[in-house]
């Protein structure tokens, strides 16, 4: 769902929490989701993919608090993935989907979302490995708490 | 197709005759889980069709339909150790199944309490729960019969929801639905137990009653106070290792009934998430609440573009639900293997989490996204499992464990 940019960004943090097998986890993805649905007014991934495609990505555009709150979303769906190298990658890429996700019509557009899969990736891997379990769940629900609370205020 | 409505009534009362005939208990609820699979594949084609369809005093549409489906599909499942009376589920599913067909072509308000009043009785009898379960659903149907009566002195008519859409009867509306709720949260005190033969009979007369209620734009407090009800349900401790309720089935129940009154249009979401509590009633798995997820959903997405308030609120509150939800389920022993007499349930459970978007009976829902979502995360879960097996499959990995080969000087010894 989230290399192909289809489905539903709510239903993917509900699989993403069963994927880390951890009920925080879960929230904060479900906070990531509702993050989206508040910015965009909408929880398809393909619309997330194609809004991006047009007005450039999320984290980058738009206003600040909006911005912000993108880039807490993906602070949320990588700090509650897990030290397993598959698990962080599926994280790194709904949490590179949700800040720089644009829909792949241009080698442009390609780059840019290879790039950002492959950061958020890395920064998933590390988390999952380096930060204490606790403490990434806790600041995962924080962020994803903080990104709603921007787009309720923007 | 009139035949079939006919047969919906008449194959729980034949299970209820064979029942009486039969020494043996578990035979005689046996027969009457037989009566309940064929009224359920009766109403499972009266929701296929879509259509009308009217008998005399009865009639069905797909919202009758379904809570007839999902009614035999609850009576199938009854945990037979709890039945002191078989036949007696089988009348109550009889009478159920005219509670909701009562009418020629609308539902008859009065008929639904007058039939809901044998079905209580009939189910309360069957297994003898305790007297707090019988008094919840005796003031419940009580209010709702209140509200009927108020709703006939001021409109001079029994049908439920009224088609004059423009005159406020959200007093007369809410007394209907706060009864509904009272008889949902008594047949949610059990799991698997005849009464929870009530809990789509409840939320039948709730989604009847809830264009009264929500007239242009909700009823904010009475959706705040279901969703609240849900959130404490889902977060209620348990007394002696067991739960007050059903958990799943209450929480998600009430929170459909929110949904019905909440801000926006939330019909459709509401409807999800009452089939999913009702599924929760026939199925005694932890994982059941998972059932909600694409009401869930739905909801969610009907609140966000509402916006306002109390969509914020009673936001929250279903969020608190489902976390509580997935907290309960997360704490549960393994899942005991489910008897082949709740798979119908698991079927349509299973299609209600992967393709919730063509239940069209339930009215427009955003969830095209979510089907193809469930579809690709089915297709990968299966693809993985596929490959699991196939890297797997090593002959002294689990046949040598299950069947381990003889000791070399077994044969010896025989011989």
């Amino acid at each position: 769902m989230a290399l192909t940019s289809a489905g539903d960004v709510l239903l993917l943090g509900v699989l993403l929490g069963v994927a880390a097998g951890d009920i925080e986890a879960g929230a904060a993805s479900v906070l990531a989701g509702l993050v989206v649905l508040g910015r965009f007014g909408t929880t398809s991934l393909g619309a997330l993919a194609g809004a991006q495609h047009v007005v450039g990505p999320a984290g980058a555009t738009g206003p600040v608090l909006l911005a912000a709150s993108c880039w807490c979303a993906a602070t949320a769906l990588v700090f509650s993935t897990r030290a397993e190298f598959p698990i962080a990658a599926v994280f790194g890429v709904a949490a590179a989907n949700v800040v720089a996700g644009p829909a792949v019509h241009s080698a442009e557009s390609l780059a840019v979302r290879l790039a950002a899969s492959l950061v958020a990736v890395a920064a998933a891997w590390f988390v999952g490995g380096w930060v204490p379990t606790r403490l990434a769940r806790a600041i995962g629900v924080l962020a994803g708490i903080l990104g709603v609370l921007f787009v309720l205020v923007a | 197709m009139g035949l079939l409505l006919v047969l919906t009534i008449a194959a729980p009362i034949a299970g209820a005759a064979v029942a009486t005939l039969l020494p043996e208990r578990e035979r005689a609820v046996n027969a009457t889980r037989t009566a309940a699979l064929v009224a359920s594949a009766c109403w499972f084609a009266l929701l296929v069709d879509g259509s009308v369809v009217s008998v005399s005093r009865l009639h069905s549409a797909p919202l009758v339909a379904a809570a007839g489906c999902g009614a035999a599909l609850v009576a199938a499942a009854v945990d037979a150790s709890a039945v002191e009376r078989p036949a007696l589920i089988s009348v109550a599913l009889a009478a159920t199944s005219v509670a909701l067909a009562a009418g020629r072509t609308t539902t008859d308000g009065i008929g639904v309490i007058a039939a809901l009043v044998v079905a209580v009785g009939a189910s309360v009898a069957a297994a003898r729960p305790s007297v707090r379960v019988a008094a919840t659903a005796g003031v419940g149907l009580a209010l709702a019969a209140a509200g009927v009566l108020s709703l006939r002195s001021a409109t001079n008519s029994w049908q439920l929801p009224l088609t004059d859409a423009a005159a406020n009867h959200r007093g007369d509306g809410l007394l209907i639905l706060i009864g509904a709720a009272l008889l949902v949260l008594a047949a949610t005190q059990q799991t698997r137990r005849p009464v929870a033969l009530l809990v789509p009979a409840g939320v039948f007369l709730a989604a009847q009653a809830a264009p009264l209620v929500h007239r242009a734009d909700g009823l904010a407090s009475a959706a705040v106070v279901l969703a609240a009800g849900a959130a404490a349900v889902a977060l209620a401790p348990a007394r002696l290792g067991q739960a007050a309720f059903n958990r799943p089935a209450a929480a998600l129940t009430l929170v459909a009934l929110a949904a019905f009154v909440a801000p926006g249009a939330a019909r459709g979401p509401a409807l999800l998430l009452a089939a999913a509590g009702t599924l929760a009633c026939a199925l005694e798995w932890p994982g059941v609440a998972a059932l909600g997820v694409p009401g869930g959903v739905a909801l969610a997405i009907a609140l966000a573009s509402r916006g306002g308030t109390t969509a914020f609120v009673v936001g929250v509150l279903v969020g608190v639900v489902a976390l509580a939800l997935a907290a309960a389920a997360a704490r549960e022993e393994a899942a005991p293997r489910p008897a082949w007499w709740t798979a119908p349930a698991l079927v349509l459970g299973a299609w209600l989490l992967v393709a919730p978007g063509t239940w069209g009976w339930v009215g427009p829902v955003s969830l095209h996204a979510y089907d193809i979502g469930a579809a690709r995360a089915l297709a990968g879960a299966a693809l993985c499992l596929i490959v699991l097996v196939h890297l797997g499959r090593d002959p002294s990995g689990w046949y040598a464990h299950v069947f381990p080969p003889d000791s070399p000087g077994e044969d010896a010894v025989r011989h």
